[in-house]
């Protein structure tokens, strides 16, 4: 069907037609960014790692030792138990958009990455604990310079600088103080950006309501 | 009703539609230009260890991965000025290879710099990170091989931190081939068919 015949079409009013392709044009800009997102697991993934790294920070300076990689083992599986719980349970009540699909892409793939780096990478001596923390920095630095993308939202991709330098900063400290750095960026970056993610999430909740 | 408006509407919608199509096969110069380059920064290393030659120092990184950002923030720049409208699918695949760059960059120079990353950990880290990198393209392309390809990266990753010696360079130099490079090659040619 040619555009002209189209627009002159007995069975459809040109104010509907018009009306019509308006609505698509809507859809598809909206589609692009809508991602229906609740931003928990940026809040519960902070709070777990901020729970190992402190923990692991006051052992040490109270002089209580053990094979602290046992923390990590505990605490990993259960944010990645929480992760994928919570990505059923927003499946259930939204239907999935592209970039919702791509955001869940790139924190899918960066914590395969970490988890990675953080279980296999010490065994055999290969990455020292010490350089776990830096690393896990420069790969959320990329994971949110992605995501600020792909919501189009600014303030979300310039935590990726602070992640970066961040980064950049642990990998000169070698001292026990990592961990409690670690902790602070970890509030700063995952927890307060996480917290304003869910606030919105709420709004867009109850103005849809 | 203005039958010019109703007209751009189609027009756009249609351009939508074409665009996204063919920004899924815009690239692999990108992909070939930098696997290229870091496999002969590897082959270098491994050919200077092996055989004693002078090859094997951080000047010929400096100069390649130098050579690799030049040609890449050109390459954006230059697609900056064009006129055509980029598309969504084109901005996130550029935002994850810029962000993965960046992170390797990272990694390779600053992170070995300090102390705190030694020489063996560099090959199974990068291929690691570039696991992630290629996931996501997978997704943008919904492609389910390419995605195939970062279970490429992260296993090649996972075997090579129990790899600590020369062996593991090698290796890797062969995954920059197998694993980038053929790709590239593959998003290359099928884009110059999507053109036609």
């Amino acid at each position: 069907m040619s555009e002209n015949n189209f627009l002159n079409g007995d069975s459809m009013n040109e104010k509907t037609a018009l009306e019509e392709l308006q609505f698509i044009r809507k859809i598809i800009e909206e589609t692009k960014k809508a991602v229906i997102y609740n931003g928990k697991d940026y809040i519960f993934w902070s709070i777990l790692v901020m729970v190992g790294m402190l923990s692991t920070y006051i052992f040490h300076m109270r002089g209580v030792h053990f094979n602290y990689f046992w923390i990590w083992a505990v605490l990993i599986p259960i944010g990645w138990i929480f992760s994928i719980y919570n990505r059923i349970k927003l499946k259930e009540k939204h239907p999935s958009t592209y970039s919702g699909k791509l955001i869940g892409a790139v924190w899918g793939a960066a914590g395969i990455a970490m988890t990675i780096v953080g279980f296999i990478g010490p065994v055999k001596g290969t990455i020292n604990y010490m350089a776990i923390s830096p690393i896990a920095c420069i790969i959320m630095g990329s994971a949110y310079f992605v995501s600020g993308k792909i919501v189009e939202v600014k303030w979300l991709g310039n935590l990726s600088f602070g992640w970066w330098i961040g980064g950049i900063i642990l990998f000169f400290v070698t001292s026990i103080h990592s961990f409690l750095i670690m902790a602070l960026l970890m509030f700063f970056f995952q927890t307060l950006p996480g917290i304003i993610i869910y606030k919105k999430y709420k709004q867009t909740m109850t103005a849809k309501a | 009703m203005d039958d010019r408006t109703a007209i751009d509407e189609l027009v756009f919608i249609r351009k939508v539609i074409e665009d996204s199509k063919r920004s899924v096969a815009e690239n692999g110069k990108g992909y070939i230009l930098w696997g290229i380059l870091v496999f002969l920064g590897l082959m270098s290393v491994y050919l200077g260890y092996v055989f004693k030659l002078p090859t094997n120092s951080p000047w010929v990184w400096v100069v390649l991965i130098g050579f690799g950002w030049i040609y890449t923030l050109a390459s954006v720049f230059s697609k900056k000025h064009e006129k055509h409208v980029r598309t969504f699918a084109a901005k996130i695949l550029n935002s994850v290879w810029l962000g993965t760059g960046v992170s390797m960059t990272i990694i390779g120079f600053i992170a070995t710099s300090s102390g705190m990353i030694n020489g063996l950990a560099l090959s199974p880290l990068m291929s690691t990170v570039l696991g992630v990198a290629y996931f996501i393209s997978g997704t943008v392309y919904d492609s389910k091989w390419v995605k195939l390809l970062a279970l490429g990266w992260w296993c090649g990753g996972i075997a090579m931190f129990f790899i600590a010696n020369i062996i593991q360079i090698l290796i890797m130099a062969l995954m920059m081939l197998g694993l980038q490079v053929i790709p590239g090659f593959i998003f290359y040619f099928s884009s110059k068919k999507e053109m036609k």
